[in-house]
Formats: structure tokens, sequence, C-alpha cells
């Protein structure tokens, strides 16, 4: 079971490095973002340098669109074209396989914020603390968690053209809404009420809260693991739906 | 019909497959020994493909049970058992051939080796080639090397060789035959009638999500042909004394030709010689199992 669980995460990370469109959309696209973007001036963004607060929205920026995107279409093409039902005759039990999906992305997933932080850091002289660039990696990678449950979720689709089209919705909708690419601090009052509700703002609030020696604020911990149980239940509900019905 | 007293492989009880408004598949059994291969066949939409996605736990009965090997379609210890080849064969994109098989072989306690299973994929040369670059009749048989990957006692093979050229064709006949001769049962749904004559040794033929026939290629045959002999006789002969002919069914007269109907064909070939009757130029039709086939679809509708 474990050698099937190494084989296959081994196969999907290899398919993951081998696919170059999500490279680059999901690491040279945000690293050319951040480039264009923090070169105006050496202002502050809520109490954070803003070179550095833009590194973290632009992170959180790739972490949202790999995680979504690898996921969701990687899963609606494997299960339209009978890969799934190949695999489902095989002794691999689904959760096995499913789980190495899963935890690959997440190792892409911390792989895209080392290769952004030494970026920040080795280019445009971000200069946090040990213990800050640790914090905000993690609080980082803990937030991609929900998209990962948006990514399996949006998988559940039946034609990958469909899920192509919500994927970006989504993620430039959610990128907007939760300030990745414009502060959320200059909103009008009102839509930054409500921008602080989705995940991609709480996502980059941590690790922002990290840069600015602020408290972590744990409400917003508590939103996003909803989020992610919300998502992650939706998904297997509709999973399990498919699977009577077929 | 036979191997009732052989040990079983797999059972089927009074299966049926509905959707919305359709019977795919309706009120089936019968039993597989270990050991055989049994082809079903029937054209498109005949519930082919049905029966064998339930017998692979792919898809679930509607009502009814199926046994495999002693136990469910989804239980871990039969999938470890069994390998199936699909009628789509689709392959991971972005994986090269030699990965999909290293990936399959993890997936069985026990597997073959992986230099035989690139061997009976035919693709020496090509494992290093993505899979998703391959041609149809490559990808089913790298699809036939996937369903080997883990020894399978049970082997199911849907439409094993669409697509494939005639050589590879005879080849992959070759290699069922020689798993057979190593002991593996095996299920192989197909509509080419040459290839259920050919290499099984039993044949259910299904229609309409039925079980229309069951048996020997041979059996089938005779059951569900029509046999007559014909020979020329000059316009002077009575038909009327034909007909009283032992075994003879009938008897049809098309210009010099008559047409003498009966199942034992031999037998009126015999007696026609013995009565010294006027006839020359003796035909023997026993009929293939292409006609079998279709008598038999015609008598479905």
């Amino acid at each position: 079971m474990m050698g099937a669980y190494l084989a296959q995460s081994k196969i999907e990370l290899l398919r993951t490095f081998r696919n170059r469109k999500s490279i680059f959309f999901t690491l040279l696209m945000p690293i050319i973002f951040y480039f264009i973007m923090s070169q105006n001036g050496a202002e502050k963004m809520g109490g954070v340098e803003w070179k550095a607060y833009f590194l973290i929205s632009m992170t959180a920026y790739g972490l949202m669109g790999s995680s979504i995107f690898n996921l969701s279409l990687r899963l609606v093409q494997e299960r339209t074209q009978g890969w799934s039902h190949q695999l489902k005759v095989t002794p691999l039990p689904p959760i096995v396989y499913f789980i190495a999906k899963v935890s690959v992305q997440l190792l892409v997933n911390l792989g895209q914020i080392v290769v952004m932080f030494l970026v920040g850091h080795f280019v445009n002289n971000v200069e946090l603390t040990a213990g800050q660039w640790v914090g905000a990696g993690f609080w980082l990678l803990i937030g991609s968690l929900p998209f990962l449950a948006i990514g399996t979720l949006f998988g559940t689709m039946n034609k990958i053209e469909t899920a192509q089209i919500i994927n970006q919705i989504v993620t430039l909708g959610l990128s907007f809404l939760g300030g990745i690419f414009y502060p959320i601090e200059l909103f009008p009052e009102w839509l930054r009420k409500f921008g602080e509700w989705t995940p991609s703002y709480l996502m980059a609030s941590e690790p922002r809260n990290i840069l600015g020696n602020q408290p972590i604020d744990w409400g917003n911990v508590v939103i996003l693991a909803v989020y992610f149980l919300l998502f992650t239940g939706l998904a297997s509900y509709i999973l399990k739906k498919k699977e009577v019905y077929s | 019909m036979k191997a009732r007293n052989v040990e079983m492989a797999i059972q089927l009880s009074e299966v049926t497959k509905q959707y919305s408004a359709k019977k795919a598949v309706d009120y089936i059994s019968f039993t597989i020994g270990k050991g055989e291969i049994v082809s079903i066949l029937g054209p498109n939409g005949a519930g082919k493909t049905t029966t064998i996605s339930m017998m692979l736990g792919l898809k679930k009965p509607t009502s009814g049970s199926i046994q495999i090997l002693g136990g469910f379609p989804s239980d871990r210890k039969v999938k470890q058992e069994i390998g199936a080849m699909l009628q789509e064969v689709s392959v991971m994109d972005t994986v090269k051939v030699s990965e999909l098989i290293q990936l399959f072989r993890s997936y069985y306690d026990k597997s073959l080796p992986y230099e035989y299973l690139l061997k009976l994929s035919g693709l020496e040369k090509d494992a290093e080639v993505m899979a998703t670059s391959l041609s149809g009749g490559q990808k089913r048989r790298l699809g036939f090397a996937l369903a080997m990957a883990g020894d399978p006692s049970v082997l199911f093979l849907d439409e094993p060789t669409v697509g494939m050229d005639v050589t590879s064709r005879s080849e992959f006949w070759e290699m069922i035959r020689s798993l057979k001769d190593a002991g593996k049962t095996i299920i192989l749904t197909t509509h080419y009638l040459e290839e259920a004559d050919r290499l099984s040794d039993r044949i259910i033929m299904m229609n309409h999500g039925k079980i229309v026939a069951d048996g020997t290629p041979e059996e089938i045959k005779s059951h569900l042909t029509v046999k007559y002999v014909t020979v020329t006789a000059d316009a002077s002969l009575e038909l009327d004394t034909l007909r009283t002919f032992p075994g003879v069914t009938e008897v049809e007269r098309d210009g010099e030709r008559i047409k003498l109907y009966g199942d034992d064909t031999d037998a009126i070939l015999i007696h026609l010689v013995r009565q010294n009757i006027a006839v020359r130029d003796f035909d023997i039709h026993k009929g293939n199992l292409d006609e079998a086939f279709s008598n038999l679809m015609k008598e479905g509708v």
C-alpha cells in the first residue's frame, strides 16, 4: 500500500513538472506580476513594507491558481477519459490515489512558497527574520488547504471546458475580492467587509499579521477551516451521488 | 453447460441492470468455471459491456448478485486476482509507457516483472514515449499489459482487438491461447464472430440484455444454423418421395437444384446413395457462426 502511494505520488509529481502551462501560470506569472507591481516606491500597506506585502499577495495568487487548476482539471480529465475506471479495477484504494494527488499538490505549493520567497529576498531585497519567513510560509500553506478542497470540488464537473471557465472566473473573482491584486485596505468600506470573508483574503491575512508583528487572528483560521470542511464535504457528497447513478 | 463440476470462478445470479426506462441487462444468470475461456457475444447494445462492468464492480446491479473467486467484485482481495482491459483504454497524459507499467505494478501485491509486461505490450521500442502519443492499436496492447500487471487468475477483455491490424490481432490471439494453457480464466466480449469461435471454449450470446444462447461454439453452430444437402436432379424426380426420407424436414426445388433440409446431413446423404436416387453434385451446407449469429438476432427482435 505504501509502495503504491509512493509510486502514485512520484507520477503525480512528474506530471506537474511536465505541465509547462501550469508552471507558467502558477509560478512565472506571479513572479512577473510581483516585479511589475512592487516597483513603485517604498510606502507601507497595513503596517507592512509594500514589497513584502505584495510578495504575500502574489504567492497566495500562485497557490490559489495551482491548487484549483491542477487538481480540478486532472480529476475531470481522468474521470471523463475513463482513467478512473481503469484504476477502480485495480486494488489501489481510491482514497490512496486521492491522498497522493492532494499531498503532491501540497508539496508543489510548498515549493512555490519557497521559490517566491527566495525571489523576494534575493532579487527584490525583502528582509524578514527567519521566524517571519517560516511563519508566513506555514500560514500560506495552511491557507492553501481550502483551495485544494475547491479544486477537488470543481474536479467533480463533467466537462473539462466548463471546469476551465469556472476555474478562471473563481480564481480571478477571489483574487480581486480578496485584495490579492489591489490591497483590501484601499477598498470602499462595504466591499472591504465583503472581501474579508473570502478564502483568498483569509489565506493572506495570517502571513501579513506575522510580517506586521500582529497576533494570529484565530477567528480567521476558524473560517478557513470551515471553508475547507465545507468544500471537502460538498465534493465527497457529489462524488458519492455520481457513483450511485453510474 | 460444461464446467459444472469444475471449481467456480464467477457466478451471476438473477442479475438485472436498469437505467431509467431501459433494462440494459435483464435477469441473467450464469456460472463460469476456473480455467474457462468464455466469449460474450452480441451486437452493440446487447448488454455485454454492462455485464462486464458489473462483474468488475464498476457498476452495481439493480438487483441480483455477483460473486468472483468467492468474494464480491469490490473486494480488494478479489481485485488482486483480476485484470481488465476496458473497452476504452485511456492513458494518463504526460506519462511514459515505462512509467505507466511500473505504476500499475506497484498496485499489486504480486506483480509480473517489468520486462515481461513490456514485451506483452509489444512496445519495447516505445518504452520512453508518452503513452498519449501511441496509436489506438498500441494503446490497446498497452492496456493488455496493464491488465496483466498483477498476474491475474481471472482476466476480462472488453472488445480486445478493436483497432488492431491483422498481424497484431493474430499475435494477440496467440497470447490469449498461451494464457489459457497457463490455466487463466478469461472472459472476453467481442462482436467478431471469428474471434469468439477461435478463442473460446464457450460462447454466451446476448441480445437485448438477455442470454439467448450458451454453449460451446460447436453447440451454438449446430443449434442455430440451418443445415441442408443440395443435389442436382432431373425435373422428373418426385419431391414427395424425398420428403418421406428419415431426417428430412423440408424439400425445396430451385431449377435443377434440390435442397433437402435436416439436422443430420450425413444421414440424408447416405440415404440418397443407398436408395439409388438419380442425383449428382452433392453439396453439404453446415452453416457457420456468422449465420448462427444473424439467425439468433432475427429471433431476438
